[in-house]
Order: structure tokens, then C-alpha cells, then sequence
């Protein structure tokens, strides 16, 4: 959530970026196959819930989204900043609290008709409506009057539109799009490139009825008609959903039809691909992974690289024994992370230490979390003569979301922290939803693995999953040195005030422990050698063509 | 008729009726509307256990692993969905939206209605049931009458072996095993020449499509094999009843024992299993329809308990209990054409 006061500085700061996501390009030299085989068939794993933009939330509902609309910017494909989508240019006021967008004139609907700022403040009045509750609301309460969200009466009509009314959103303009914020913060721009923040026609949203719009339904073809490359052309219900070019967009792509499964098993996955019915794959299921490598055609169409997505472990800091620091340090220290990438993952993932994933600015490798086992022993001599006693460690319980690739990492754990420290913890598999209400509600010892995906790389985006009464960790911890340190990150004009003040957080982080820092995901696909013109990012979520659009692809001959 | 006991052979009162032997029309005809009518308290209980079953469920629809939704939002959607109100509110704003056919909006996707969500997915899951079943019935008697008659030869072992191995294989091993032998492991060996499709849409109510093939043997693997051992058991039994070596004293062709006396007695026991056969085969199952991308009910089902979509899996457990009730009435009402020693009585 970020919902932390921020008055960084306006001028931005040279990017760092990690080449992490070089090298992985699929080439654009081949020879175009014709236009009747330009199908590209990808996997999202499960039918989008709904088509409304605004109310997308998951991965495989964004994958569809991004396609369908354009957001005012977009992420640059080396993550440094982001670049014009639907906005040409923007200007931010001295004061930092005033965005100006503007528009590009042959910015267009599906259908034709002009997309204007209007369509721009009906779409972001529409994701703080709490009759719609858009789940990614919190994102946007930066914007002027946001912050009243929570005590706006969704059953009172005059208090809702007086609400949406107040909100620092307005067109003065047909092309320009004016956004106030409550407090100057740079990495607003990143959130003007969320898939969620792009337009939406209003006469659609009319035709449909506020709360029937976006269903997915066959109808859905002439009822949605978005701003982005591609326009739906079929909707199969739980089957596919099918994508064509929009002819009024401002380019045309080489794709002639983009279809998106809803494929949930990966080896099922796995088949469809090596039978040529699947282009892109999610993953490769893991006991498939070494065939995959040895494979002389499979190897070749591998795709693996970095993704900004960080595991760890939690511990609840609110229950003993786990309150005492040196203990969760040393469960931290007693854990080889590279024995686990290698043997249970069959060697997909990066160990990790650290909060930030490499790949993003903030990210610093550390040992302070690092496995070694006698310094773990120490650490935990340490915690006993502060008064842990034998009866609770072996009280000790992992708590886990019952799966089978789960069910490994969870007797993994439990044999490392038998082996180093001599702790006996007790696994135990819950069903997820029960798991994750055991989390929120702080009714466990240790569980994992939790974990975030970035929504865009700025460290303010993670730092503030553990400020105190974060709704997003799940440790109950609560450290005044780290919220200062993070309100002082988040707020800083300067970048590397800002660097510093994060720095010294993700250390003091580490050495409390409220988490133990896992692994690092690594995306590990197939992907057809004909399809061309692709350009991964660590941002991608399931599949390369979200920050690295569709647009680029094409499938050779 | 059938050589045991039952009332005598007469006509009743309504000609009309006359094709139902022992002249019961109107009692049948009572029955049958008596037992519809007790549908009703039935799908009322049914309603009644499952609301508040789910509600008890530990977590809710908006509970997640990971990134959480803010307060604000979770208390506008249980406001959007009308989970803010107490439970027996809820409940009686569902009863009565379902005496109006209104089965609400499911929780996960926005604005599709449960109804909608049910009639979409059913006829798939109805064509691959209805079809296994027809393929089935003459497969799954037809193993096990064979392997009777000739108990104890390789025919009956051979029957036996296959019906075992069939039951004993869970049916994701089965579904995988023909994927990587049929699909992918075709495409090998004949160069991508001929080869099932893993995937592709099944059209509703055509039986007749490759797409079919492999969901099929995977779903009707294990029923067959049950059947096959019921019908083998029940025969067995049959055969050495004295009626049946009346029949062969008397001189009876093999083939008029055995369609005539034997089976029309060792199938009663088999009729009575092929009735929830026949309700498990349609209300679709969770791993078939997942292995073989099949947008049915089963999976729908299976996702709405694990998605805590409130509306959607009362929608789906209401549609379960009218098949098994209507299936289980069709049933009773065979038993009077098969077996007449069967009277229908409240």
C-alpha cells in the first residue's frame, strides 16, 4: 500500500538500473510469417474476472487488460522511467502537487470516437467509487481528497458523488487531463502507468449498467471498447478470450490475433506446448525442468530471467518465542537457501538475503541474513539466556498453504532448522484461505511463503509493506526506527537522502528479522523460437508481453 | 414377466396408463407428482446446511494470500454484495431471491449472474457425462456378463484385470498418461501428422469430436470398471439360482437363459448403481475437466468453495441436488418396469 506521506523531490534523479534484464530478446532479424499466421496463443491461467479495467486486480486480468487499454504512461522496457502511452507529455507544477497531462490527439476508442481528458476523470473517478470498490483503490489516494475513501457511505448517493466530485481530477481541456495531488510525490508516476489507471467510455459503462459492466460474456465483443492495441474479437466463456488489432489505433501490429488460454495445469500446459497448441508457456512444471534443459529443440526455447518478485518467511513478532529478535535471526541464518534453490527447485530462483530483488533501484546484497550455521547456534544461545526455553521452540509451528511444491519448501525448512539449530517445528498444512486468515489475524508462529510482486520499481512501493499497521505483513511488527526511516525515504527531496534513508531500513530489516528473505523468482518458460520481436522485463507479470507490449511481435516464418 | 413372485397381471382403470404393468397409473402418477413436491423441503435443507455450512468456512471471498485490500474496500465490496448484513438476513434475502429464480451475481466476477455462470457451463459438462454414460452401460454389463459366463478363464481374468487396473488408477494418472501417449507422444512418433488435440472447445451436445475422446476414457474409466464387477457378482449369483437351472433342465437355448432368465434378474442390483453413476458422470468432475481444459461445472464448482464465491457455490449446489433428485425419482420409477415385485408406495 502506499499510502505514505511523500515530498521527494520533484527533479528526478538519474535511475539506477541493474542490467538484469538484458539478454533476453527474441531477436527481430526473421522473416514476418503472412498475415494468416500471425496467432500468437499465450496462457493466463485463469479466465479475468471481469473486463472492466478499473476493477482488474489479478495477473492473468491485467495481462488481458494491458492490451485492451493505454494507460497515460507506460513502464520504458529498462525499467528506468516511465514513457508516453496515451499522454504525449506532462508537466509537473513547481509545488509538485499538479499534474498536467496531455493527451495525444488521434488517441482513439475501438470504435473510433476520440478519447478526451473526460474519458480520463470518469476512469479514475470510477476506481474510487465505493459503489464499484475497485480493489486497487488505496494506489491512488495520493490524489487530492482520496484520503476520504474510507468514510464515504457507499449506500448515500450525494455523499458518493460529492465525494468523486471533490477529488483533485479535472479536463480543462479536451487533450489535457489535470491531476492534484494531497502531498508532492515522484513515484506518482508510476502509478499513471498502472493497466487500472487508462479510460474508459462512458456511454459503454451507461449501456451496461455501472455494475454489469465488464462481465466477461460473448456480448462483452461489442460492449467493451478500449483505448489499447488490441480489441476483443471473441469471448469464449472459462475457454479463451481472443484479441485482433484495433484498427484505430495509432499503430498497427504484425499480430493478427492474440488468443489468451485459460490453462491451470502446468503440465497440461507443458503438453499443449510441446504439441505446438501453445506458444508461451506460464512456466515448465518443476520435475520437468532438467528434461526441459537436456532437451536439444526445448533448451533452445527457454526463456529465464529475473522477475521483481521477493519470498520470505514470516514470523509472528507478537507471540513467544518468536518476539525475541536473536531467535528470528538465527531461523533466518539456519536456512541454506542455495541448497534449497538447487535440490527443491531444481535450481529456478535466486537465493536471496535481501528485500529489494535485484533488478530494481535499493536492491544490496547482504550477509546479515546469510546461512551460517555456528553463528546461527550463538544467536540462539543468545535468545535461551534471554529466557526461550526448549518447551517453546519445540512448540514452534510452520504453517503453510497446502500444495505439493509448498508441502516440499515446508519440509525443507523443517529439516534445516532441525539439522542447524536442533529445533524440532511442527508443519502444518491449512487450506489457503484459512491460511490466509490465520495471517491477518496473527494466529500462527511461522508461515510462509508470502511474498511480493512489484507493482513498479520504486522502493517506496515495498518499504512501505512494513511500516507498523501495514495491512501487508503479516509479522505484527512494529519498529519507530524503521518507520522513520521509511517516512524519511519516501519523503526526501533528495535521491540520495532518499537511497540512504532506505539503505539503513532494509538493514535494520534484516537484523530484526520480522521476515526471513527467502528466494528471488525467476521466470522459467517456453517459448516458441518463431515468435520474434519480444522483449522481456523483469516487470513482466505472467507473460513478455506486458511491458514489452504485443505490439513488437510477430511469429516468423 | 419374471418368473418370481408379484401380484397378479390386470389392467387398472386408466387406459391411457395401460402401458404401466400391474395397472398402478395412478398411483405412479400421485407418486411421481408427490415425490417433485418433496423436492421442495429437500432443496430448502439443502439450502439451509450449505448457507450456513460456507459462512462457518474459516476465511472469506476477499481473503487472500499476499497483497491485501484495504478495510475501506473490503468493507464497500461485503456492502456491494450485501455480506454486511447478518447472516439471516442474507439468508432470507437469498430464499426469497430464489423463489424468483435469482440466484444473485457470483462474487468473483463482476456482474455475471450465477444462473448464467450454470447454464454456460453445464452443457459441457452434460455432453461428456451423457456420452461416457451411453458408452458405459453397454461396455461395463457387457464385461461383466461375459466375464460370469465364463468365470475363471482368461476372458473373466483378462475382464477382471482390466476392470481392477481401471479402478485402482486415479483418474489424473489416467488423464495425464493418455496426454503424453495420445497427444503428445502421437505427435512424435507420426511427425505431427495424427495426433489428439490436448486442448480445443468441445461443442456442446455433439458427441460426435476428437476433443471428446480422451475425457471420456479418463472419466468413465473407474464407473466401468465398477459396473463391470457389479454386473460379474450379480450374474455370478443369478447364474446358480434354481430357477436358472430349471431353465437349462428344461432344455432353453444358451441365449434365451441368459437375456431372459439370468440377466433380467442380475440386472436390478446393476440399474439400482447406474442411477448415481449416471448423476456423478453429469455434475462433472473437477480433475477431467481441468486436465482437458473443459470450461464445465466441475471445475466451477471446485473453484467457487475454494474462492468462498458465496453465491456461486450455493447456485451450483442447489443445481446438484435437483439432478440427484430427479435422477434418483427416474430411477424408482424404473424399478416398476424391472423388477415387478416393486410397488411405489409414499
Amino acid at each position: 500500500m502506499h499510502l505514505g506521506v511523500s515530498i521527494r523531490a520533484l527533479a528526478l534523479a538519474t535511475v539506477f538500473v541493474v542490467a538484469a534484464c538484458g539478454g533476453n530478446q527474441g531477436g527481430t532479424g526473421a522473416n514476418p510469417a503472412s498475415p494468416d499466421k500471425q496467432i500468437l496463443r499465450v496462457n493466463v491461467d485463469t479466465e479475468p474476472g471481469t473486463l472492466d479495467i478499473v476493477q482488474q486486480q489479478w495477473v492473468y486480468e491485467a495481462d488481458v487488460g494491458r492490451n485492451i487499454y493505454e494507460a497515460l504512461t507506460r513502464p520504458k522496457s529498462d525499467l528506468s522511467d516511465v514513457e508516453p502511452a496515451a499522454a504525449k507529455s506532462w508537466s509537473v507544477s513547481s509545488d509538485g502537487l499538479t499534474w498536467t497531462f496531455k493527451l495525444r490527439t488521434d488517441e482513439k476508442f475501438s470504435d473510433g470516437t476520440a478519447v478526451t481528458a473526460s474519458d480520463f476523470v470518469f476512469a479514475y473517478k470510477r476506481i474510487f467509487d465505493p459503489t464499484v470498490a475497485a480493489t486497487y483503490e488505496s494506489y491512488f489516494e495520493i490524489i487530492a481528497g482520496g484520503s476520504q475513501y474510507s468514510s464515504v457511505d457507499p449506500k448515500n448517493a450525494t455523499a458518493v458523488k460529492a465525494f468523486l466530485d471533490g477529488l483533485g481530477l479535472s479536463a480543462p481541456d479536451a487533450q489535457t487531463f489535470q491531476i492534484k495531488l494531497s502531498n508532492p510525490a515522484p513515484w506518482f508516476k508510476w502509478v499513471t502507468s498502472l493497466w487500472l489507471a487508462s479510460p474508459i467510455k462512458k456511454a459503454d459503462v451507461d449501456a451496461a449498467g455501472s455494475a454489469n459492466y465488464g462481465a466477461v460474456t460473448a456480448d462483452a465483443v461489442s460492449k467493451i471498447h478500449g483505448n489499447g492495441a488490441f480489441v476483443i474479437s471473441e469471448v469464449v466463456p472459462k475457454d479463451h478470450i481472443t484479441l485482433v488489432p484495433s484498427k484505430n489505433y495509432r499503430t498497427q501490429p504484425k499480430l493478427q490475433k492474440v488468443i489468451f488460454y485459460y490453462i491451470t495445469d502446468g503440465n497440461v500446459e507443458y503438453a499443449k506446448f510441446q504439441n505446438g497448441e501453445l506458444d508461451i508457456t506460464r512456466g515448465v512444471p518443476s520435475p520437468d525442468v532438467p528434461t526441459v534443459l537436456a532437451d536439444p529443440k526445448l533448451s533452445k526455447e527457454v526463456l529465464r530471467g529475473p522477475t521483481l518478485l521477493n519470498w520470505w518467511i514470516d514470523y509472528n513478532t507478537t507471540r513467544a518465542p518468536l518476539n525475541n529478535a536473536d531467535l528470528r535471526l538465527a531461523l533466518s541464518k539456519s536456512i541454506d537457501r542455495d541448497s534449497y534453490i538447487k535440490n527443491v527447485r531444481k535450481g529456478i530462483g535466486i537465493p536471496a538475503t535481501y528485500f529489494i530483488p535485484n533488478g530494481e533501484r535499493g536492491y544490496a546484497q547482504s550477509d546479515i541474513q546469510k546461512y551460517d550455521c555456528s553463528a546461527a547456534k550463538q544467536l540462539l544461545a543468545k535468545a535461551k539466556a534471554a529466557g526461550v526455553t526448549d518447551a517453546q521452540l519445540n512448540g514452534l509451528h510452520y504453517e503453510y498453504s497446502a500444495s505439493s511444491a509448498r508441502k516440499s519448501t515446508a519440509e525443507f525448512l523443517q529439516q534445516q532448522w532441525q539439522q542447524c539449530l536442533g529445533v524440532n517445528v511442527t508443519v502444518d498444512a491449512v487450506e489457503s484461505k484459512t491460511h490466509s486468515r490465520h495471517f491477518r489475524t496473527l494466529d500462527y508462529w511461522i508461515g510462509g511463503v508470502s511474498g511480493w510482486n512489484a507493482d513498479y520499481p520504486d522502493p517506496q512501493d515495498w518499504f512501505d509493506i512494513f511500516l507498523t499497521g501495514s495491512g501487508n505483513q503479516f509479522s505484527g511488527w512494529t519498529n519507530k526506527d524503521y518507520d522513520g526511516l521509511v517516512n524519511k525515504g519516501d519523503n526526501s527531496p533528495n535521491q540520495a537522502d532518499r537511497d540512504k534513508a532506505y539503505g539503513d531500513a532494509q538493514k535494520l530489516l534484516e537484523t530484526q528479522a520480522p521476515v526471513m528473505f527467502f528466494y528471488q523468482e525467476q521466470k522459467f518458460l517456453l517459448i516458441n523460437s518463431k515468435v520474434k520481436g519480444w522483449n522481456y522485463s523483469a516487470l513482466d507479470d505472467d507473460w513478455i508481453g506486458d511491458v514489452g507490449t504485443a505490439l513488437t511481435m510477430y511469429i516468423s516464418t | 414377466m419374471a418368473v418370481t413372485a408379484g401380484a397378479p397381471r390386470r389392467r387398472g382403470a386408466l387406459p391411457f396408463l395401460s402401458f404401466i404393468p400391474q395397472g398402478r397409473g395412478t398411483t405412479l402418477g400421485i407418486y411421481i407428482i408427490k415425490r417433485l413436491l418433496w423436492m421442495i423441503p429437500v432443496l430448502f435443507f439443502v439450502i439451509v446446511i450449505t448457507f450456513f455450512l460456507m459462512h462457518q468456512a474459516p476465511g472469506g471471498p476477499w481473503d487472500r494470500e499476499g497483497r491485501q485490500l484495504s478495510p475501506a474496500v473490503i468493507q464497500n465490496l461485503n456492502i456491494k454484495y450485501g455480506l454486511d448484513k447478518p447472516e439471516w438476513q442474507q439468508f432470507l434475502t437469498y430464499i426469497s431471491g430464489v423463489i424468483r429464480f435469482d440466484f444473485g451475481d457470483s462474487l468473483r466476477s463482476p456482474g455475471q449472474h450465477v444462473s448464467d455462470l450454470l447454464l454456460e457451463s453445464w452443457p459441457y459438462t452434460f455432453t461428456l457425462g451423457a456420452l461416457t454414460f451411453i458408452l458405459l452401460v453397454p461396455i461395463g454389463i457387457g464385461l461383466g456378463v461375459i466375464a460370469a459366463l465364463r468365470q475363471n478363464s482368461l476372458v473373466d481374468y483378462t475382464a477382471l484385470g482390466l476392470a481392477t487396473a481401471a479402478a485402482s488408477t486415479p483418474n489424473f494418472v489416467v488423464g495425464i498418461f493418455l496426454i503424453i501417449l495420445l497427444a503428445v507422444g502421437l505427435n512424435r512418433v507420426t511427425g505431427g501428422t495424427f495426433y489428439l488435440a490436448t486442448g480445443g472447445m468441445p461443442q456442446p451436445f455433439n458427441p460426435f469430436q476428437p476433443e471428446l475422446i480422451m475425457p471420456v476414457i479418463t472419466l468413465g474409466a473407474l464407473p466401468t470398471a465398477y459396473i463391470a464387477r457389479l454386473t460379474r457378482s450379480s450374474t455370478l449369483d443369478t447364474l446358480r439360482q434354481d430357477f436358472v437351472r430349471t431353465a437349462w433342465a428344461k432344455g432353453l437355448r444358451a441365449r434365451l437363459v441368459v437375456m431372459r432368465h439370468v440377466l433380467k434378474n442380475s440386472l436390478i442390483p446393476v440399474v439400482t448403481a447406474l442411477g448415481p453413476t449416471f448423476a456423478f458422470l453429469i455434475t462433472g468432475s473437477f480433475i477431467v475437466e481441468t486436465l482437458f481444459s473443459i470450461p464445465g461445472i466441475g471445475r466451477t464448482f471446485v473453484n467457487s468453495i475454494a474462492g468462498r464465491d458465496y453465491p456461486l457455490i450455493l447456485g451450483t449446489t442447489i443445481l446438484y441436488a435437483v439432478l440427484i433428485a430427479v435422477i434418483n425419482l427416474i430411477v424408482d420409477v424404473l424399478y416398476v418396469f424391472i423388477d415387478p415385485r416393486v410397488r411405489l408406495t409414499d
